[in-house]
């Protein structure tokens, strides 16, 4: 949930890369950083191939109830043991966080969708329009993404998809705002009026000047708003107005464990953990990306 | 955030050369603050119609919406007369257009409606769960940049360190953690096993301030937690580019301490980009003490819109939709206040 914001708020303050390299900590971090974000990668992909592969495994049906084997610790045929009904706890975690990607793509695609073409329209067009346009997406930017979810819920009923929605057109002023930015200066450059006095189109000075400029931004912002999707979605299922039982979400399953607090921490711990992973996991990942796809460097 | 808002430069208007030499000090003042106050009224005028547009498009997407709310508030065995007659009641029979009029002119009364159950005024909802969200989240704030700016601050200008490398993994590991998910780790430890804190239940203001303020530290922390990591990380970074100027280069050469140097040098010009986002940071606590309320039963706004969420009680959550983004609003306005005297030379942009 860290939507940082550009550090080059003073234009000639210097930018992160000179620090870095004037801080002589050159290669050595920035490798580490790299194999950072390739671990986290790995990391990633294992868990989507396994959450996408669970229904092959070996493993016990989610929603099979086996009372007399309920709240068992790790044993050979629960690897995580089984929780309050008996379900096996890691075959509930792989459909849970299967459940908990789809949904922060969703919100990630929506807000992107929203945001991305009308920020690139306003930001090379300009004029009064960007000013509406600006404006409309201030009065969205002043509603938390996790108020707009509940009151998403109010009007559309308990689901989770409409929940999402709302997650994502609560993080488009971001992706609005930095497209807009990267087009109005990109269209006011030499290399553009160059390009667009040797005959070349609007839309293709966008695909090729713009888009290659903003992409390291979006992919940040990207990663930031797909980490708290993840985390928007536990929480939503967790009160009930997400995922609704007996269906396994990374909430859905802190809520009935919230009880067991005191019996059976694990089951709190783990579905905690592994959001802990997975939202580590994405900002790792696009640490190493903005890293490698810009000169212009986060000190992190 | 609009920053102090690109209609070009906002303090060249105000009190020509001429002007400002003879004025009386009270005259001063006024032409010092002119073009505060104008950005202040600007702002203002911008929110009213801003706030009418979030309420007309609530009312306009729940008209489009499949879901009952007649339905949902007497269950699935009501049939279909009474469902019918609380239509009527609820003015649900009627266009959307008319009843947003309906609530809009209870507006300009200084209303918000009547929740659906009860014909409980919002405003009294609302008012009843204030005064716990305010203090959970001005709490969380005042944690947030009592840690996260001098932290940022210190490890900004020692990059590197011992201290900058494990506070950077730290606050990685802290940005990721779910807030409520933190609210229950906490419980578990602090109330269940150690007992040093009360558990959960609602929050007395009126009683003894000590055992209030007890009732509040995990919440608190775990609103504020990974508030405190984004936050650490952006004054670190801004501190970081500042430690590296040319003036501050210069200065330490010169042999200042670097208390001195941080306190002269760095500090005013670090800090507006964490200002930024600290004022980000309430719009987004506000949301987060929605979950962490219902987690430790307290009653503040957010739980009360959960609630009524649930229960599809549509004018309840829209009343604290629109409290929570005229708050933002006003924060959003406060921060740009405050980086017009952090950043002189941001005045202008």
């Amino acid at each position: 949930m860290s939507a940082e914001l550009p550090l080059r708020l003073h234009p000639g303050l210097g930018t992160d890369a000179e620090v870095l390299t004037s801080a002589g900590v050159g290669t050595w971090r920035s490798f580490a950083r790299q194999r950072l974000g390739l671990v986290a990668l790995i990391v990633l992909v294992f868990i989507v191939a396994a959450t996408l592969l669970a229904p092959l495994l070996p493993l016990a049906d989610p929603n099979a109830q086996v009372l007399i084997d309920r709240l068992q610790g790790p044993t050979w045929h629960h690897w995580l043991g089984t929780d309050e009904l008996g379900r096996d706890e890691l075959a509930r975690l792989l459909a849970a966080t299967r459940i908990s990607l789809w949904a922060a793509l969703q919100a990630t695609v929506v807000g992107v969708a929203l945001g991305v073409p009308i920020g690139l329209t306003t930001g090379l067009l300009g004029g009064r329009l960007d000013g509406v346009v600006s404006r409309l997406f201030d009065a969205v930017q002043s509603m938390p993404a996790l108020m707009l979810a509940i009151a998403s819920v109010a009007v559309f009923g308990r689901q989770l998809t409409p929940a999402m929605v709302a997650v994502g057109v609560a993080f488009s002023p971001t992706f609005y705002r930095v497209s807009r930015a990267a087009a109005s200066t990109v269209s006011r450059e030499t290399y553009v009026e160059a390009s667009r006095s040797m005959g070349q189109r609007t839309t293709r000075i966008v695909f090729s000047h713009i888009i290659g400029n903003v992409a390291s931004t979006l992919i940040v912002q990207i990663s930031t708003t797909f980490a708290f999707g993840i985390l928007a979605e536990a929480a939503l299922s967790y009160l009930g107005l997400g995922v609704q039982p007996p269906a396994a979400s990374l909430g859905s399953m802190l809520t009935s464990a919230a009880i067991l607090l005191n019996t059976s921490p694990q089951l709190t711990l783990l579905p905690g953990l592994v959001i802990i992973l997975l939202a580590l996991c994405v900002s790792q990942v696009s640490n190493a990306v903005e890293y490698l796809t810009s000169d212009e460097v986060g000190v992190r | 955030m609009s920053g102090i808002s690109g209609r070009g430069p906002v303090v060249a208007l105000v009190g020509g050369a001429t002007a400002g030499r003879g004025a009386k000090p009270a005259n001063r003042f006024v032409q010092k603050a002119a073009p505060l106050l104008r950005m202040v009224a600007r702002r203002v005028g911008i929110a009213v119609p801003l706030l009418v547009l979030v309420s007309f498009s609530v009312f306009a997407i729940s008209s489009i919406s499949t879901a009952d709310p007649a339905r949902a508030i007497l269950g699935e065995g009501a049939t279909p007369q009474s469902v019918a007659q609380l239509r009527h009641q609820l003015g649900l029979d009627q266009s959307f257009l008319h009843r947003y009029w309906d609530w809009l002119s209870g507006v300009a009364h200084g209303g918000l409606g009547n929740s659906w159950y009860g014909n409980i005024p919002v405003l009294t909802k609302i008012s009843q769960g204030l005064p716990t969200t305010i203090s959970l989240v001005l709490a969380a704030m005042i944690l947030t940049a009592v840690v996260g700016i001098p932290l940022g601050l210190y490890a900004g200008m020692r990059r590197g360190g011992k201290v900058d490398t494990i506070a950077n993994s730290l606050a990685a590991i802290g940005l990721a953690m779910p807030e409520f998910w933190v609210a229950l780790v906490l419980i578990l430890l602090l109330s269940v096993k150690l007992r040093v804190l009360p558990g959960t239940g609602a929050l007395t203001l009126s009683g003894d301030p000590w055992q209030a303020a007890r009732h509040l530290v995990i919440p608190v922390v775990a609103i504020a937690l990974p508030q405190i990591c984004a936050l650490y990380r952006q004054t670190r970074a801004s501190a970081a580019i500042v430690a590296q100027q040319d003036y501050v280069r210069t200065a330490r050469a010169g042999g200042i301490s670097e208390w001195s140097l941080l306190r002269t040098r760095v500090a005013k010009n670090a800090l507006v980009a964490p200002v930024t986002l600290l004022g980000l940071q309430l719009g987004r606590m506000i949301g987060i003490a929605a979950v962490v309320e219902s987690v430790y039963g307290l009653h503040g706004i957010g739980s009360i819109a959960v609630q009524a969420a649930l229960t599809s009680d549509l004018p309840v959550v829209l009343g604290v939709v629109l409290v929570t983004a005229a708050v933002v609003m006003a924060a959003n306005l406060l921060t740009d206040i405050a980086t017009y005297y952090l950043a002189p030379k941001a005045r202008n942009s």
